[in-house]
């Protein structure tokens, strides 16, 4: 009894390590064997885009669009290294679900709005959110950010996200870039 | 010394003798510790500390993502090691503070892995992680009343951070609002957890801690009728939350069939706060209501919220009652405290407009007066001796 109980205590208290490193195996299992797509993002209120230490923002797709409604996957057409996706949103209702032509598809929610309800919201055409990562909030060092919130305000940068996009359409972020260069490598320049 | 006031308080009541008194000066000055010399070692020990922490966070950023959860992860380790250590040789004080400190480790580390990662998703889901993994060393390993009640703390805020998901979840289900289920029957969880936690002879005292703060869930959760008016669609989740309650009771008349005293008070506030529920929403339903979920403190609706306020009164009436019986003075007074307020409520909502004149003040003010006597004179007469609060 004694014995058993020793072995249920150790096997308790190892839990919680072996569960931290899972975590960890998981997340680079993820992220060294998904699909890397890389998607432009602009901040999401300009008057407000850093809350704390994070980067509040919205996905700013390189969209293809043929019809108007709700979507819950994207197709991607193209996928370069070094520039934003070119992607295609598919129709929820299935009317516009071929997914022939797509390096893969990305899960997730959003909407195709009409041009004049996104000239109402001056909003993207193509509102859509990736599974997995919902949150819209990236970490930034303390000591760039407020270099990043004035280079935010004026335009004067592109900021994007890569996208580690698994089998299954989830997706996690992998790393985020200004103007192509890691948030070090740029301000270190 | 402390002391020194209560003992002449003592001496002149008669409780003790100027011997006594002596012998305690005495024995008190022989147990004397250096207090401000731990003080200013833990004054030291305090500032290295924060010294740490700003060295960490000044240089932040720079230290690696791997560094960060490798040192995180060794910690953990040092932690879990050292705790294990301490419940084998029987260091009491020692096995309970590590096992806080390697809780807090385990969820900054699940924290650290979020930021290195940029992972996803909502706060309860890792709180809920953190409570999986936490729990069962927790339950193995501590014993002491604090880690009960710092359980059941954390078990609470887990659950109030995925209630919006919960209720989406339930609203799918149910085809429709679902506040008895979400709120009644986790308390009612709480009160197994401690009856469960109690079997083992050495936890008992971590129980009766986690069965008062499940005692607190209940009294919140037989109030919230009092601020919504709620009248389900469908039946379904209020016969889950009758069925759990009969089960719970069942348990608890087993407990008292064993020479559980606290079992019968217990039974009571179930069967009173499923009671309130019922009652309210019944009101509720001979008021019209139909799936409606909405705050009111006002008696705009006059005579169906006049009675449901009468239903909470009756059921803080039931536990001030039972406070009493138990000798739980502060519980009693908390009781009646709660009624004076609700009563007070009423008469300023019936009355509001003479609040503005000087006759309203002073009759909302001596009602407040009067309950105060009312309670103390009750608590005298009971002449029960102060007990431990809950």
């Amino acid at each position: 009894m004694k014995r058993m109980m020793m072995v249920l205590v150790i096997a308790a208290l190892a839990l919680p390590i072996a569960v931290l490193a899972a975590m960890v195996g998981d997340a680079e299992h993820r992220i060294a064997n998904a699909q890397v797509v890389r998607v432009a993002i602009r901040g999401y209120d300009p008057r407000d885009m850093l809350r704390g230490h994070y980067l509040v923002y919205r996905f700013d797709w390189n969209a293809e669009i043929t019809f108007v409604g709700r979507t819950e996957r994207l197709c991607v057409v193209t996928a370069p290294a070094d520039a934003p996706a070119r992607v295609r949103p598919l129709a929820a209702d299935g009317t516009e679900a071929s997914t022939a032509g797509c390096a893969l598809v990305l899960k997730g929610w959003g909407e195709v709005l009409p041009e004049a309800r996104r000239i109402q919201l001056d909003e993207r055409r193509l509102q859509f959110t990736p599974a997995g990562v919902a949150s819209g909030r990236l970490y930034v060092p303390e000591r760039h950010a407020r270099e990043l919130e004035r280079l935010l305000a004026s335009g004067k940068v592109q900021l994007t996200i890569d996208l580690a996009v698994m089998e299954t359409g989830r997706a996690s972020v992998k790393a985020w870039h200004i103007d192509g260069k890691t948030v070090d490598a740029y301000f270190a320049q | 010394m402390f002391a020194n006031r209560y003992l002449s308080r003592w001496q002149g009541a008669g409780l003790i003798d100027a011997a006594g008194a002596q012998r305690i000066v005495d024995w008190e000055r022989a147990q004397a510790r250096p207090v401000w010399l731990w003080a200013l070692a833990g004054l030291g020990a305090f500032a290295i500390g924060m010294g740490v922490l700003a060295v960490v966070a000044a240089n932040w950023e720079r230290i690696p993502g791997w560094l960060k959860i490798t040192v995180n992860l060794a910690l953990n380790v040092g932690a879990a090691a050292a705790l294990f250590v301490s419940w084998q040789r029987g260091w009491e004080k020692t096995r309970e503070i590590l096992a806080i400190v390697l809780s807090g480790l385990v969820l900054s580390g699940i924290a650290l892995i979020s930021q290195v990662y940029q992972l996803d998703g909502p706060a309860w889901q890792a709180l809920l992680l953190w409570m999986a993994i936490c729990t069962p060393f927790i339950a193995l390993v501590t014993r002491s009343r604090v880690l009960g009640v710092a359980w059941a703390a954390a078990a609470t805020i887990t659950y109030l951070s995925s209630i919006e998901a919960l209720d989406r979840l339930l609203g799918r289900l149910l085809h429709g609002d679902a506040v008895i289920v979400m709120t009644w029957v986790p308390a009612l969880l709480l009160v197994v957890v401690g009856i469960v936690r109690g079997w083992f002879a050495t936890t008992r005292g971590q129980a009766d801690a986690i069965v008062a703060c499940a005692v607190l869930a209940l009294l919140f959760a037989a109030s919230v009728p009092q601020v919504i008016v709620f009248r389900p669609r469908e039946e379904v989740g209020t016969i889950a939350a009758i069925m759990a309650s009969l089960l719970v009771m069942a348990l608890l008349l087993r407990e008292r069939r064993r020479g559980d005293d606290a079992a019968t008070p217990l039974m009571a506030i179930v069967l009173a706060g499923l009671g309130v529920w019922l009652a309210s929403m019944l009101i509720w339903k001979l008021a019209g209501a139909n799936d409606t979920t909405h705050s009111t403190w006002s008696l705009t609706d006059r005579l169906p919220a006049l009675g449901a306020a009468l239903v909470f009164i009756v059921f803080w009436g039931v536990v001030s009652w039972l406070a009493l019986r138990a000798g739980r003075r502060t519980l009693f007074v908390l009781a009646f405290a709660v009624i004076t307020i609700r009563v007070f409520i009423i008469y300023w909502e019936a009355f509001g407009g003479l609040l503005n004149t000087g006759l309203g003040l002073i009759g909302g003010g001596l009602l407040c007066l009067a309950f105060a006597a009312l309670g103390w004179h009750i608590a005298r007469r009971a002449g029960r001796p102060v007990e431990a609060a809950i």
